[in-house]
């Protein structure tokens, strides 16, 4: 009788073991994959800019990204590195982006583009707002880039004419224009150009000036445009931009207004701004992100032209170099910032 | 009782196979229906899903140029009245200086009308035209989507332009009233143009706006070109789309594809015609208040979920298809977990069966080797108790009977102890009382001899003297051989296994036996219905001493009798045949019938015979499996029947 008891005893034993194996070897495969995908890392997404001014890009990107679903903290890995507004120091922040292997490169301009370009031809970069792309050699075409680069256009170069356009009617009477200019990259000679056959087709005399480096400019431009120019143009490039405050002051102490080609030129202390602002740069190249973040080919992701362009007046600065402004311009501009 | 039976026939087997049916049929039943409804909802879900989708493009689309027609057509009526404004002379523009104060300059002529037949003039130089392009900015820049705008007037030529990004452009065309747009505008129509592609890939669209004689009179006065940047709409469609896998895009009036959520394929220029539901767009099978979802295969090839609704106002169509293959991904996924919930199943009820199949088989296989030893003649285990149900009861009633068969054998062999021992008794007794006989005789002829011996009588060597003596003495000790060497019969092995045996060349044989004694004492025998085919089994050497004793001892019974005759007649009996040999002699007496087959029993004169040759056939016949019976014939003599198996040919 205890033989049979013992028996029937492994045979309940043997069938609890079974059961409990059948039960749990599924469940602890089940939990071993969620957990394993809980501590699994979130792909990077890298972001490259020359400086803290391109810092607008970058938010209206995140911004735009969170809107459609892609949240920071939780669906990517957020890494920026800055160069410190310097171009040597590009190419090292590039190539420790690029050592993380994120999944996408964003670059906050041009000069961030070609750096990141040069590192890889592998990780997908979108770059946000850029003059002049095509001509720069960062995609084919508009069209078909055809590589591993895809991006925003700013179309500040197309945009140069339109602006000396909206010189004149927001300072009626305008008939010389000092043009600053880098002529050390793309954008700054294309730009040239157009606003050459602006200038003829407007009947105003564009004056340009080649500008390379910091130190002598105060100098350079007080002894130029001191009672010689109606307004000041600077023409797009990663130089200009740093030199946006230093320009904004020297503006004011001549009493000639710049023109300038984002929303934040303006609200710097440019009279005004005609283009697309960097927040909304970030925005539109959001959208490139999102198709290649999920699986769409960089090289078959059309470059985008800007699809707001904003004519913004600093009304302030207006008041302080005393000029009137037409109302009917008012009434057009998209914004108009408010004097005090 | 077979030992091998195949598992499939196993009762452990049929019912693991029964439980894994009554386990699973309900649940496969239950989860196709399930599945098949889940799959026709989700369809019809999708479906319901993609007609939202088309409805909200077609009524984003529709949306967009109302609103932006509507803008148009609100500014051109601004811009009648606002006119005579512009041809007053003391029209200023007015400039706001840096203190607040606004400041009147410039007087504005543009052109002179008559009044009530207001037309937008030709252009004016200088600063005229500044004044429309402002106006025309203030509508560029307060209507989304526009990229360019021109006014034109009654005759199609340009009164001013302006555009976000280019200088002074010149929009209207030189021959803009005899195109297709300006007919539409003329009859008070908005037109749409064609969708075209600039070099950085904006899809803009030519929108005519006209403007209608405000006074009720004939004619056009003029009219808003607008170049509509698509751009927006195109995102907010791609913004729609609920998956990488849910296709939205748009066709025009001729099926070409000008928008797609994925805009590559735009720029490529795919063709889409292919697809059904733009196919049925262009046949104008659908309505805007009806779509059809279909699925077909659509220009990429795939399998898809389409339906196609028209968009009022450009003309254009909007196209939404999902591949089946992603569509109905949930209810191929719902399918995986039936499956795994099924093979769950399976795998417990199987766990669950085989252990309850072999708790209750396990019983039966026990009591099936119970038997077999019981078969085998091992009364001493019993099984172990299973417990108190029916199986249990049914071993309780196995080991019972075990027990009493276990009591049976013992009594069985105790019996057979005692007859063994009465046998035996009757056999020593038997002997010596048959020994007895003729060794007293010995003993008296040879006491008998050892006197005349002694007495030197002469007489005793005479030689027929000596002659019956050692004549007698010879007789016994042969009489007391016979009976040794029929006891040693008794003691012969055990027979062959059955041989299948001719019986009439037998029963020749042994008649061939006992003939020179027949002859002597001129005894007939006749034999009837030995056939050649008739066979028994049996062991012939057995055989054949058992039917020489029969005869001899017919013959034995005949001896002195009239007309002696022996009567030898074989029939088939049952499974069996029967030998029956009858003699005409006196028959049994009652005593004889209870006696016939022990041993040392006789009715013959003292001496004569040795009463073991019906026991030594009854021993031998009982060692073959056979029968054997001794009876008195209805009109005299007796009758010995034995019975033996039948050979292959006379069974059945």
């Amino acid at each position: 009788m205890a033989l049979t008891f013992s028996v029937r005893g492994n045979k309940i034993l043997r069938f609890g073991v079974l059961t409990i194996l059948a039960f749990s070897i599924p469940v602890l495969i089940w939990g071993g994959f969620r957990s394993g995908r809980m501590v699994k890392e979130l792909p990077i997404l890298g972001v490259l800019l020359s400086g803290p001014v391109r810092e607008a890009k970058m938010a209206g990107l995140i911004q735009s990204l969170r809107e459609m679903g892609l949240g920071q903290g939780k669906d990517y890995r957020l890494v920026v590195k800055y160069a410190g507004d310097s171009l040597g120091g590009l190419k090292d922040a590039a190539q420790e982006l690029v050592d993380l292997n994120p999944r996408v490169l964003v670059a906050g301009g041009g000069v961030e583009a070609d750096a990141l370009q040069a590192v890889t031809g592998r990780i997908p970069i979108v770059f946000m707002g850029v003059a002049s792309s095509q001509q720069r050699g960062l995609v084919a075409s508009y069209r078909y880039p055809g590589g591993n680069v895809t991006g925003v256009d700013n179309y500040h170069t197309e945009l140069a004419g339109k602006r000396l356009e909206f010189i004149s009617r927001i300072l009626p009477g305008v008939k010389r224009v000092l043009v600053l200019y880098d002529p050390r990259v793309t954008p700054g000679t294309s730009s040239l150009k157009v606003m050459e056959e602006a200038a003829n087709r407007l009947g105003i005399r564009a004056e340009t000036l080649a500008v390379t480096e910091t130190g002598s400019l105060p100098g350079l431009l007080t002894e130029r445009a001191r009672g010689r120019y109606d307004a000041i143009l600077p023409l797009s490039s990663f130089f200009m931009e740093a030199l946006g405050e230093r320009l904004v002051d020297i503006s004011q102490q001549l009493g000639i207004p710049l023109m300038g080609l984002t929303e934040e030129d303006a609200r710097m202390g440019y009279l005004a701004s005609y283009g697309v602002s960097y927040t909304n740069q970030g925005r539109q190249a959001a959208r490139l992100v999102y198709k290649i973040w999920h699986g769409q080919d960089p090289s078959s992701v059309p470059v985008e032209s800007p699809d707001s362009i904003d004519l913004v007046i600093n009304l302030a600065v207006a008041k302080k170099l005393h000029r009137a402004i037409p109302l009917q311009v008012l009434g057009y501009a998209s914004r108009v910032i408010p004097g005090p | 009782m077979k030992d091998f039976v195949p598992w499939y026939k196993k009762t452990r087997f049929r019912f693991l196979v029964f439980s894994l049916l009554i386990a699973t049929l309900p649940l496969l039943l239950l989860e196709g229906i399930s599945w098949n409804q889940a799959r026709a909802d989700l369809e019809k879900s999708l479906h319901a899903r993609n007609v939202a989708l088309a409805q909200k493009v077609a009524s984003d689309t529709e949306v967009l140029f109302t609103g932006v027609t509507e803008r148009l057509e609100l500014s051109g009526s601004s811009l009648f009245l606002f006119q005579p404004l512009v041809q007053d002379q003391e029209f200023r523009r007015n400039r706001l200086q840096p203190d607040g104060r606004s400041e009147l300059i410039s007087p504005p002529p543009i052109v002179d009308q008559p009044p009530g037949q207001a037309r937008f003039g030709p252009p004016a130089a200088g600063a005229g035209n500044d004044n429309w392009q402002d106006l025309l900015y203030t509508i560029l820049f307060r209507v989304p989507y526009l990229e360019a705008l021109a006014l034109f007037d009654g005759e199609g030529q340009e009164v001013a332009a302006v555009s976000r990004r280019e200088v002074k452009p010149a929009l209207v065309p030189k021959n803009f009233s005899q195109s297709r747009e300006f007919q539409l505008a003329d009859r008070g129509q908005v037109a749409y143009g064609a969708v075209r592609f600039e070099e950085d890939g904006r899809p803009l669209l030519d929108l005519v706006v006209p403007f209608l004689s405000y006074d009720g009179g004939p004619g056009l006065r003029g009219g808003f070109l607008a170049k509509v940047n698509l751009r927006g709409l195109w995102y907010s469609i791609s913004r729609l789309s609920p998956g990488r896998h849910v296709s939205i895009y748009l066709v025009d009036q001729n099926g070409t594809l000008i928008a797609h959520d994925d805009f590559s394929q735009v720029l490529e220029g795919r063709e889409v015609r292919g697809s059904q539901a733009v196919a049925d767009l262009l046949a104008g099978r659908v309505t805007a208040d009806r779509a059809e979802p279909k699925r077909y295969v659509s220009y990429q090839g795939q399998e898809v979920l389409g339906l196609s609704l028209p968009i009022r106002g450009p003309g254009w169509g909007v196209v939404v298809e999902e591949p089946v293959r992603t569509a109905l991904a949930p209810v191929r996924a719902l399918a995986w977990k039936f499956g795994a919930a099924t093979l769950l199943v399976l795998v417990l009820v199987s766990l669950l069966a085989a252990l309850f199949s072999v708790r209750l088989t396990a019983p039966l296989e026990k009591l099936f080797a119970g038997m077999k030893r019981v078969a085998q003649g091992d009364y001493d285990r019993s099984l172990a108790d299973p417990g108190d149900d029916e199986m249990g009861r049914l071993v309780a009633s196995f080991n019972g009977m075990v027990r009493e068969l276990r009591k049976k054998r013992e009594m069985e062999l105790t019996l057979a102890r005692a007859e063994k021992l009465a046998a035996l008794g009757l056999l020593a007794s038997g002997m010596a009382h048959e020994l007895n006989n003729p060794l007293a005789t010995l003993a008296a002829y040879t006491e008998d001899l050892k006197e005349r011996w002694e007495g030197q009588e002469p007489s005793l060597v005479q030689r027929s003297e000596m002659e019956h003596y050692f004549s007698v003495i010879f007789n016994q000790v042969k009489r007391c051989k016979g009976i040794t060497r029929s006891l040693l019969d008794l003691n012969h092995p055990e027979p062959a296994p059955g041989e299948s045996l001719a019986v009439g060349p037998l029963l020749d044989e042994a008649l061939q036996m006992v003939w020179p004694r027949a002859e002597r004492q001129g005894v007939r025998i006749l034999v009837f219905g030995v056939a050649e085919d008739v066979q028994i089994v049996a062991d012939r050497r057995y055989l054949l001493q058992v039917l020489s004793n029969l005869l001899n001892n017919a013959l034995d019974a005949l001896e002195g009798r009239p007309e002696p005759q022996i009567q030898v007649e074989v029939d088939r009996v049952g499974e069996g045949v029967e030998l029956i040999i009858r003699d005409n002699g006196e028959g049994l007496g009652e005593e004889a019938r209870a006696h016939i087959f022990e041993p040392f029993f006789t009715t013959k004169p003292p001496g004569k015979g040795t009463g073991l040759g019906l026991f030594v056939a009854y021993q031998l016949t009982r060692k073959m499996r056979g029968e054997i019976a001794l009876e008195n014939e209805p009109r005299g003599g007796t009758r010995a029947r034995v019975w033996f198996p039948g050979g292959p040919r006379d069974v059945g």
